[in-house]
């Protein structure tokens, strides 16, 4: 029966599998390499770290234009761009890898964590015809890489259990932002602070570093002053709105008529509630906006509307750590939140960005908020952009406050995905592990990777917002867009111990008043006594010190961003 | 095999059971013959105790080979039972977590007395506790009227009773984590539930099964009802045809109605086995996890949240190992109790049957 | 006459509801089988039409599960992004299933005979054991989680077997023993009459006898470790994965969740189960009892 099914799978001359016959292998090898799970990955890299001060920058670590002695992808035009020399992160990071392998000290096959959704960005070959990532690491190391699936809904449960059990059957482990600070607690996370010293990633470079500047860096990679993960996503908290509805001018004489101001995308959040409502048409299939609100994933719409109700920002908690939650800002934020919850979907709840997705794609809303790769997969002829929604689709800064006669608007950066060392894998692999991440996050290859559609990581380096492929896959509209969102962006609940169980208490909370199983007012007092209690749990003098340490990563000045 | 573990080729050909073979008095989960001096514990019992040396030895050597027997079973309870009981125990006096960076066994040097406790008696685990138990009796109450009116209405023959009573049976045959997806495909608010529902009812119903407070616990439950009516079902359509037709008949010749029947001669004698299925449902309900979880993952909050639902999350979502160590403690002392209790309620069914 | 079309009237009202009873318990399942039909378009509702039967029937979901392509080649199938193989997860699940129930059954009937033939273990042991069936696995797989990783069985076919195995075992017990007390004394006894040691006549003459038994058992115990979910999910990591955990892990990078792909492993995953419950129908009662109600 199964056998069955099998050649079933494999069957149908009549459907190749892929589309070219270089997809086909890879595909198969792909498979093969996610057997067991399903296949991720991951990303990302590792970079330099000049936050010791140790070589910012300059022409050393900056790769030289293309010539004959370059590695990196080679054979198609463009790829001149995500070639680099030997003295760059990533020529540093092969030439490494290559020593190594000649010592022993390499596996023949590295392996790694990655989100299933992810994977098809190291494996599928791109642009047509190109060969994929990994495939340019395997020819220029000869160390090959197997990537195993993780759900990303599981995947912290599966870094705590991997420190529980001191799995160390991945040599790369996979998490996301928030989850550094207790992985690295637990020892799962090695500090790599040796090998950053010693091959100089490219974190902070002005050209290849991450977008944010260093103190994103240091919210992404760092706990406790020490870098423990490369960050390999860019999950900015983007809006996008609908141009053939924002830009009718029907809908703006009917907006106006009716608000006494003009349709634009929203500047603040009372805009946006009038907007939400103003285009709430359930009977004609448009939703009013379907920012998310299920569980894990809709406390950073929450955290969005909490940032800016500070000027320059509302943060969680105060120098003593004691939660600022639960105050008037966070009341104003949540009852946003609850009241603008009738404009989405009945099912917003439970509406995962998988269902925001397909709503999206079937010009299902007006507004909502997403992740940035919406546009690079909202593709006319895909099927799920049967209207070609992807066209009409703005990406704008999130709305704002009024504060004081300023408006202040924060996008936040949450969730995350980020690649670590497994420190109970073989220790004598993990510096090899290391430098696979440093190449594979350098700026050249990281923005090559994220321009491709196989999967969804999202430009977090400089030079993915001036890459004419990753402008073409994401939209010219959406990198512009990003550019002006990136720089104000605020922390979500992240660079901690507990992270996750103050996320937990916020989401469960955040989950009843929206449910109205709880008022706005009670939901965040009982966030804040949780939050009290966990901190106390771990040790308030510790917790304090870790946040005041992740001071540097807030804005310091209101983002008054217009789209 | 063929013979013993095939068909039942009179239940498969529609043909009544004969009640001779059905079951009149269950043997229950109850304790084993005890062994000893003596002792005749029925048919398969140990041997008689004998006067002579030879017996007795043969006795002790017996007893050697019946303790050496059971022992793999007993390392078996022991890694499974004591050891966990005794770990959970000991990490609930702390505030140990993975992230605590020690391994578990090092967690005294994080321990916390009774702090945990202080959490197990809040209202969280309270509601949680006191949801999975309404969430189990609600449950398990609908599958035994559905599975009380679905037997007897398979009671007598029709065409096609074979057929009809395999298909009955397969909601309980499919892995739970399956159900659990189907349901969360039905039950979406513009899903086949809702929308066969709009057909039938005045407007457009679009309830929100899996994401408002009240609708989501009854949905995890609905999910259950369908998935163990058949249990209920098949049970009891057991214990019905192993009621004697001549007491019924003869119920009927003296003018007794259909409610009396039932309950005077068809309720006493099935009653062993409603109480059994209604004890081994519960208990299962009671564990419930992969349904609710591929459902609505104990959402909206903590609204279909069961124990171990809740477990779960506390555990690997949020990291509060001892916490968890400490709730478990009290659910395996709780559990014990109540399977203490039911044991004993089930053998005074019993005793009262012979 | 009268009587005649009362009694015709009664079979067809009985029969109406016995035909509504199974459309309603049988809905889901085939939901469940269009499904895996069903290709990406139909999956979810378009501008409420549901989509009540697959309008083009397709058989992409099984090739996607099997490391194929959906969409066959629409120029678009990167999109639909990494190839998945549910053919490991499956043979994991078989093989741990298969392994777990041979080990249950051989420590499961040792104790079940310990019990019915010596009372070895008193009045506590069979309760114990009806004990641990009663737990929520949760609860005590924690611990077993640091045991196993100390055993160095975490994430391994053998770990997964040993626990499948434990936590079954005791259904084989209460289940085995209701099999063996039902054997004859006399039977056992001119074995040993005959010559045979206790061990020999357990082999030639208790053996045989609960031989359908013992089938049956095994049936069941296989079926209840195919359809674990929990466990795995807490004690494998990535090597093993069984069946059901993959399904909840199906994800596409631009579409997320897979319906159709998961329907499609879905339905292999309920076709062993359904299967075999037909082949143990006649002890169905008794398994689901625990032995208790015989049949």
């Amino acid at each position: 029966m199964l056998q069955l099914i099998r050649k079933l799978a494999e069957g149908a001359p009549s459907e190749p599998a892929e589309t070219s016959s270089t997809g086909a292998t890879m595909t198969r090898r792909g498979a093969l390499a996610a057997l067991g799970t399903g296949g991720l990955t991951l990303a990302l890299a590792a970079c330099g770290d000049d936050a010791n001060d140790k070589t910012p920058t300059g022409a050393a670590t900056t790769p030289a234009p293309a010539s004959g002695s370059k590695g990196g992808p080679k054979g198609w035009d463009g790829a001149e761009r995500y070639q680099y020399t030997a003295d760059s992160a990533p020529g540093r990071a092969v030439e490494a890898a290559k020593k190594l392998k000649a010592e022993g000290k390499a596996p023949d096959t590295l392996v790694v964590g990655m989100y299933a959704g992810s994977v098809g960005n190291y494996t599928q070959p791109f642009p047509k015809g190109a060969k994929s990532v990994v495939d340019v690491w395997e020819e220029e190391t000869g160390i090959k890489i197997k990537f195993v699936s993780i759900d990303p809904a599981q995947a912290y449960a599966k870094a705590t259990q991997q420190a529980a059990t001191k799995d160390g059957s991945l040599n790369i482990a996979l998490l996301g932002m928030a989850d550094v600070g207790d992985l690295a607690e637990a020892g799962l996370l090695l500090d790599l602070s040796e090998y950053v010293d010693r091959h100089q990633p490219d974190w902070n470079d002005p050209k290849w570093g991450y977008a944010g500047g260093e103190q994103i860096t240091h919210l992404f990679n760092y706990y406790n002053g020490k870098p423990y993960a490369v960050a390999s996503d860019g999950d900015f908290n983007m809006w996008i709105g609908r141009r053939d509805l924002f830009e009718d001018a029907k809908e703006q004489r009917d907006f106006k008529a009716k608000y006494g101001y003009d349709l634009k995308y929203p500047q603040t959040w009372s805009q946006q509630r009038d907007m939400a409502e103003f285009f709430h048409r359930p009977d004609q299939g448009l939703l009013g906006s379907t920012d998310l609100r299920a569980p894990a994933w809709g406390w950073i719409n929450f955290v969005t509307r909490y940032s800016s109700t500070g000027n320059p920002v509302q943060m969680y908690w105060d120098d003593e750590m004691r939660p600022l939650i639960a105050g008037e800002e966070g009341v104003k934020a949540l009852k946003h939140l609850v009241e603008t919850t009738k404009f989405g979907s009945k099912d917003a709840l439970s509406w995962t960005w998988e269902q925001q997705y397909a709503n999206w794609g079937k010009r299902g809303a007006a507004m909502s908020n997403s992740f940035n790769n919406l546009t690079k997969f909202m593709k006319k002829g895909s099927p799920l952009d049967p209207k070609d929604s992807g066209a009409v689709t703005q990406a704008f800064n999130a709305p704002g406050w009024d504060v004081g006669g300023t408006i202040v608007r924060h996008s936040s950066i949450y969730f995350n995905q980020a690649s670590a060392v497994n420190a109970f894998s073989p220790s004598k692999y993990h510096e090899a592990a290391y430098v696979f991440l440093q190449w594979v996050a350098s700026g050249p290859i990281y923005t090559w990777l994220t321009a491709n559609p196989g999967g969804y990581q999202d430009p977090c380096k400089i030079a993915c917002l001036e890459d004419p492929l990753v402008s073409e896959s994401y939209t010219p509209r959406t990198i512009e867009a990003l550019k002006g969102i990136i720089p104000g962006t605020a922390p979500s609940i992240a660079g901690l111990a507990g992270a996750n169980e103050y996320i937990q208490a916020l989401d469960v909370n955040l989950q009843k008043a929206l449910s109205g199983q709880s008022s706005p007012e009670k939901a965040l007092e009982e966030v804040a006594k949780a939050w009290d209690k966990t901190t106390d749990k771990l040790g308030r003098d510790k917790q304090v010190a870790a946040w005041k340490a992740q001071r540097p990563a807030w804005p310091t000045k209101a983002d008054t961003t217009t789209v | 095999m063929a013979d013993e573990g095939g068909y039942d080729h009179r239940l498969m050909s529609g043909e009544p059971l004969s009640t001779t073979e059905a079951v009149t008095s269950p043997s229950l989960p109850s304790p084993a013959p005890v062994a000893g001096e003596g002792g005749d514990g029925g048919v398969a019992g140990p041997a008689p105790a004998g006067g002579s040396p030879g017996a007795a030895r043969a006795r002790r050597a017996n007893e050697r080979l019946g303790r050496r027997l059971v022992l793999p079973g007993q390392v078996m309870l022991i890694g499974l039972v004591t050891f966990p009981a005794l770990v959970a125990l000991y990490i609930s006096f702390t505030r140990w977590s993975p992230s605590t960076g020690y391994d578990w066994y090092e967690a005294f040097r994080v321990w916390s007395w009774l702090s945990n406790y202080d959490g197990v008696f809040g209202a969280s685990f309270l509601s949680a506790f006191i949801r999975t138990v309404l969430m189990t009796g609600v449950a398990v109450g609908l599958e035994f009227a559905l599975g009380l009116g679905i037997a007897l209405l398979f009671m007598s023959r029709f065409p096609m009773h074979r057929v009809g009573s395999v298909l009955m049976l397969i909601p309980m045959m499919i892995t739970p984590a399956v159900a659990g997806f189907i349901f969360f495909l039905l039950l979406q608010s513009n899903g086949p539930v809702n929308g066969i529902l709009s057909a039938v009812v005045p407007g457009n119903v679009e309830l929100r099964w899996l994401s408002d407070p009240t609708l989501a616990p009854i949905a995890v439950v609905l999910a259950d009802v369908w998935q163990w009516t058949p249990f209920m079902f098949l049970i009891l359509l057991a214990g019905l045809l192993a009621v004697p037709d001549d007491q019924v008949k003869a119920a009927q010749i003296l003018g007794a109605s259909w409610a009396q029947i039932f309950r005077r001669i068809v309720l006493p004698i099935i009653k062993p086995i409603i109480l059994i299925a209604l004890i081994l449902r519960a208990m299962e309900a009671f564990k419930l996890f992969d349904s609710a979880w591929l459902m609505t993952k104990g959402g909206p909050g903590e609204a279909s949240s069961t124990i171990s639902v809740k477990l779960y999350r506390d555990a690997f979502l949020s990291d509060q190992w001892s916490y968890v160590a400490a709730l478990a403690i009290v659910v395996m002392i709780v559990v014990s109790l109540a399977a203490a209790r039911a044991v004993r309620s089930l053998e005074r069914v019993q005793e009262a049957q012979t | 006459m009268s009587a005649l079309a009362k009694r015709r009237a009664g079979v067809i009202l009985r029969l109406g509801a016995v035909a509504a009873t199974l459309v309603v318990f049988l809905f889901p399942v085939y939901w469940l089988v269009t499904m895996a039909f069903k290709p990406q378009q139909e999956w979810a509702p378009t501008e409420g039409q549901i989509f009540w039967l697959p309008h083009d029937w397709t058989f992409g979901n099984f090739r996607r599960i099997f490391g194929g392509s959906a969409t066959g080649d629409s120029g678009l199938s990167f999109l639909i992004s990494t190839p998945i193989d549910a053919l490991t997860p499956i043979l994991n699940s078989l093989v741990a299933s298969v392994g777990g129930t041979a080990l249950a059954l051989v420590i499961g009937t040792s104790t079940a005979y310990g019990i019915s033939r010596f009372g070895a273990g008193g009045k506590v042991l069979p309760f114990q054991i009806l004990q641990l069936r009663m737990f929520p696995p949760i609860a005590i797989i924690i611990p077993v989680l640091f045991l196993w990783t100390y055993l160095k069985l975490f994430d391994t076919l053998p770990g997964l077997v040993i626990i499948y195995a434990a936590i079954t075992f005791p259904f084989v017990v209460w289940l085995m023993r209701s099999f063996f007390d039902e054997v004859p004394r006399e039977i056992r006894e001119a074995a040993i009459v005959d010559g045979c040691s206790e061990l020999g006549a357990f082999r030639k003459a208790v053996l045989p006898l609960v031989r359908g038994g013992l089938a049956t058992t095994a049936l069941f115990v296989f079926i209840l470790n195919w359809s674990d979910f929990l466990i795995a999910l807490v004690l494998t990591s990535q090597r093993v994965h069984t069946a059901p955990v993959f399904l909840s892990q199906i994800q596409s990078a631009a579409t997320g969740q897979e319906y159709g792909s998961q329907a499609a492993l879905g339905l292999i995953l309920i076709i062993p189960p359904v299967l075999l419950s037909i082949l143990i129908q006649r002890h169905l009662v008794r398994g689901l009892t625990f032995g208790a109600v015989k049949r």
